[in-house]
């Protein structure tokens, strides 16, 4: 029995020796004043189980098998000029990889790259952090130099069941190698609640905390330790209940929005925006705004419609800078940034929406936390009743068609992020201007109907909205969606791909016939592109398989394979099929190849 | 009834202090013989209308957004019955106390108002409920919990040496 005992003993401490140490090298959930999600529930518990089935609340989590949604079946992974082996050891999550650390010193010009015939230090270490729940998961593993966090290089995507190379998730580029990130100077800021990097602490050193892993109550409503202690009294409690009036200790966002507003949407805005982040917000203390402050005064917003001094700086620092954010128009054109493009908004600056007016963290579906009754055009004839009751009249389409859903012609899937296009929250009116291509916005009538041409939409709106006839618009015919595909910039070439396999244009227009042109698209040097063509390929037709990673001639004979089985089924467009090349060979020369660094 | 009536009728000066001091133990015991089986019958019933709540899965009753509802509803239905135990206790074993007159109808009324506001209060309590708080009649409670423990220490009491 003693030696059970002894050995029984033995392994418990050891097992409780390094859950110690790997605390040590993690961030600890730990602020003054913040009281953490678990003691909000006891008051709110629905509040609490509404935020708990979302996906705020899981955009960083300590890695656990509850948490870790990745394959971690002793898995090599190669790629990108990194390899890792990933497994499972008991509930750890491991990795044996380039010692992250001498990587990031790599990368950052900290140290010398190698010389021919060194090998850089391998490490065995348990990964800490996975963000991401709904898309992809990526995963973070300690520097081992205070709590600094490092990526992993490899993301799993869940769609595909698959990992790729890190830098092959976004929009970068072609050529470059993704850097290692430090999750405490990027993530940290809107990846948890009230998080502080600390990261100048002692030189290089890192010690950073949060209030909480992930978005979560205190993140919108502020900090609670004052509240949940005034609110141990019953009386006042219901002296509250009974006056009907709110509570002045915390902040709720919709009563907030009945005598302000803009203070209310800016609570969303802290991290749905393209706002200026001082050092002391990266590297410092972290974000000084709480929920109800007035957000420029810690955080000045970017704004290609509203330039100011700090935007011209950075613009001055990095002329593609603007192009990574806007479309040439001024409108915000990358993912998170939803409050950027509402504030540039008709509805916004004349009118009364905010983002509660179609959005709620609670009574809502997680996905796109539209509120309850908000999915189709009610979110609009809150305001804009007349045209809800005539709905034909204004938009010309059969009423029950998708052409007559406010969204799709006042918020088409112009941002791009997480391999895919999201509505706009610039809720303007479909125009077309002589320009297209480049980085120039596309119009929603052509991500819609996307068989037919900038000419057709114009004269289009031309007829129903008197609108005017832009001069110089091509006489060809050839689809606007089409030209944007393998005309444009990166980013417009991502979203015109993405419509092909959206269920509305799939409806509005022969999607069937894109075939050719989308299997061009599969040899775009950017691979979030080939990523987003390969998928709507997909959709298409679900034998059209893809990988966008491949080598070369390996997509190439992918997009053979799909342009026969299109022929085979097509047999009477064989005679076109040199009309086509041709057309693709002439977009593809035309191709905007400026560089683009989608900022999602 | 009618004896100890017409008794005190024809000698309402004789009434000695001793029998003014005793409780009318028989009529105390039907009382609370009543209360409490009448209590373990309403309540045991609203029991039964939880469980079909539960086994109808309804919303109204189990979803979290009602957990307020739930535990205050399922807390009336436990005072009630609970208390519905103590009624038939104290009929059971009033005869053996000493208590007085006056405190023996004192803790039979605390005990009988206790049966009823405090699972009244929880019910109502859970009826319409401020996330966390249960309603206004939550208000109820209190109170009843007061004379509820009023009650018992005064039948503790009549069991004295």
């Amino acid at each position: 029995m003693l030696p059970l005992a002894g050995w029984s003993a033995r392994r418990h401490f050891a097992a409780e020796k390094r859950h110690d140490e790997f605390v040590a090298t993690v961030p600890q959930q730990l602020r003054a004043g913040y009281a953490t999600s678990d003691r909000c529930e006891a008051c709110h518990p629905s509040q609490y189980h509404s935020w708990h089935r979302g996906y705020h609340r899981t955009m960083t989590q300590y890695a656990t098998p509850a948490s870790v949604h990745a394959d971690f079946h002793d898995q090599k992974l190669h790629g990108n000029g990194y390899d890792a082996h990933i497994f499972r050891r008991g509930d750890d999550f491991m990795v044996e990889m380039v010692d992250p650390l001498w990587q990031y010193e790599v990368d950052f010009g900290q140290r010398p790259p190698l010389q021919p015939g060194e090998q850089p230090p391998r490490v065995e270490r348990r990964i800490s952090m996975v963000t991401g729940s709904h898309h992809m998961q990526a995963f973070w593993v300690p520097s081992l130099v205070g709590n600094g966090q490092l990526s992993l290089p490899f993301t799993y995507l869940f769609d595909d069941k698959r990992w790729v190379p890190r830098g092959e998730v976004f929009l970068h580029p072609p050529g470059g190698r993704h850097q290692e990130q430090v999750w405490n100077v990027s993530c940290i800021t809107c990846h948890t609640t009230a998080g502080q990097p600390h990261a100048l602490v002692g030189g290089k050193e890192v010690r950073s905390n949060v209030a909480e892993m992930g978005i979560a109550c205190e993140a919108c409503h502020g900090p609670a330790d004052e509240h949940i202690a005034a609110n141990q009294n019953p009386l006042r409690r219901y002296w509250l209940h009974l006056r009907g009036a709110g509570d002045p200790t915390i902040v709720n966002p919709a009563r907030l929005a009945r005598t302000n507003a803009t203070r209310a949407s800016e609570i969303c805005g802290q991290c749905h925006s393209l706002t200026e982040l001082s050092d002391d917000i990266y590297l410092g203390e972290g974000k000084r705004y709480v929920a109800g402050d007035e957000l420029e005064t810690s955080q000045p917003l970017l704004r290609q419609l509203h330039p100011t001094p700090l935007l011209d700086k950075h613009v001055k620092e990095d002329p593609a800078y603007l192009r990574g954010y806007f479309w040439a128009d001024g409108t915000i054109r990358v993912s998170s940034r939803d409050y950027t493009g509402m504030i540039e908004s008709k509805c916004n600056t004349s009118g009364k929406l905010w983002c509660g007016s179609c959005h709620s963290q609670h009574e809502s579906d997680p996905v796109n936390l539209l509120a309850e009754g908000m999915q189709t055009d009610a979110g609009c004839v809150q305001c804009h009743e007349k045209i809800g009751a005539a709905v034909a009249a204004h938009t010309h389409h059969k009423a029950d068609s998708i052409g007559s859903r406010c969204y799709n012609c006042h918020m088409p899937y112009t941002v791009y992020g997480l391999l895919k296009g999201i509505r706009n929250h610039r809720i303007d009116s479909p125009h077309v201007t002589g320009r297209s291509g480049g980085n120039e916005r596309p119009n929603a009538c052509n991500l819609c109907h996307v068989d037919r041409s900038l000419r057709w939409t114009a004269e289009k709106l031309n007829a129903w909205y008197r609108q005017p006839m832009p001069a110089g618009l091509a006489a060809d015919g050839t689809p606007a969606a089409i030209e944007w595909l393998l005309s444009g910039d990166a980013v417009l070439r991502a979203i015109a791909a993405w419509q092909f396999g959206w269920q509305g244009a799939q409806q509005a227009a022969h999607v069937d016939d894109a075939v050719p042109y989308l299997a061009a698209a599969l040899e775009d040097p950017y691979a979030a592109v080939r990523y987003v063509a390969g998928h709507a390929l997909a959709r298409i037709n679900p034998a059209n398989q893809f990988d966008y990673l491949a080598p070369l001639d390996e997509r190439a004979r992918a997009a053979q394979v799909i342009m026969q089985r299109w022929l085979s089924a097509h047999p009477d467009r064989a005679p076109q099929a040199a009309v086509i090349d041709s057309t693709i060979r002439g977009l593809v020369e035309k191709r905007d190849d400026s560089p683009v660094r989608a900022m999602e | 009834m009618a004896k100890r009536s017409a008794a005190a009728k024809a000698a309402p000066a004789e009434k000695s202090k001793a029998e003014a001091a005793a409780p009318d133990v028989e009529a105390l015991v039907r009382r609370h013989l009543a209360w409490g089986w009448w209590s373990l019958a309403v309540f045991t019933t609203f029991g039964l209308v939880l469980e079909a709540a539960h086994g109808l899965k309804l919303g109204w009753y189990l979803d979290v957004s009602n957990a307020t509802r739930r535990l205050s509803f399922t807390l009336g239905h436990a005072h009630g019955t609970l208390l519905g135990f103590v009624n038939l206790a104290f009929a059971l074993t009033v005869p053996r106390t000493r208590m007085s007159a006056v405190s023996a109808s004192r803790a039979s009324w605390a005990l009988r108002a206790a049966t009823v506001l405090m699972p009244l209060g929880f019910i109502l309590g859970g009826m319409a409920f401020y996330a966390g708080d249960p309603g206004f009649g939550i208000v109820l409670v209190p109170p009843a919990a007061a004379l509820l423990v009023v009650g018992l220490v005064l039948i503790a009491r009549g069991f004295r040496r």
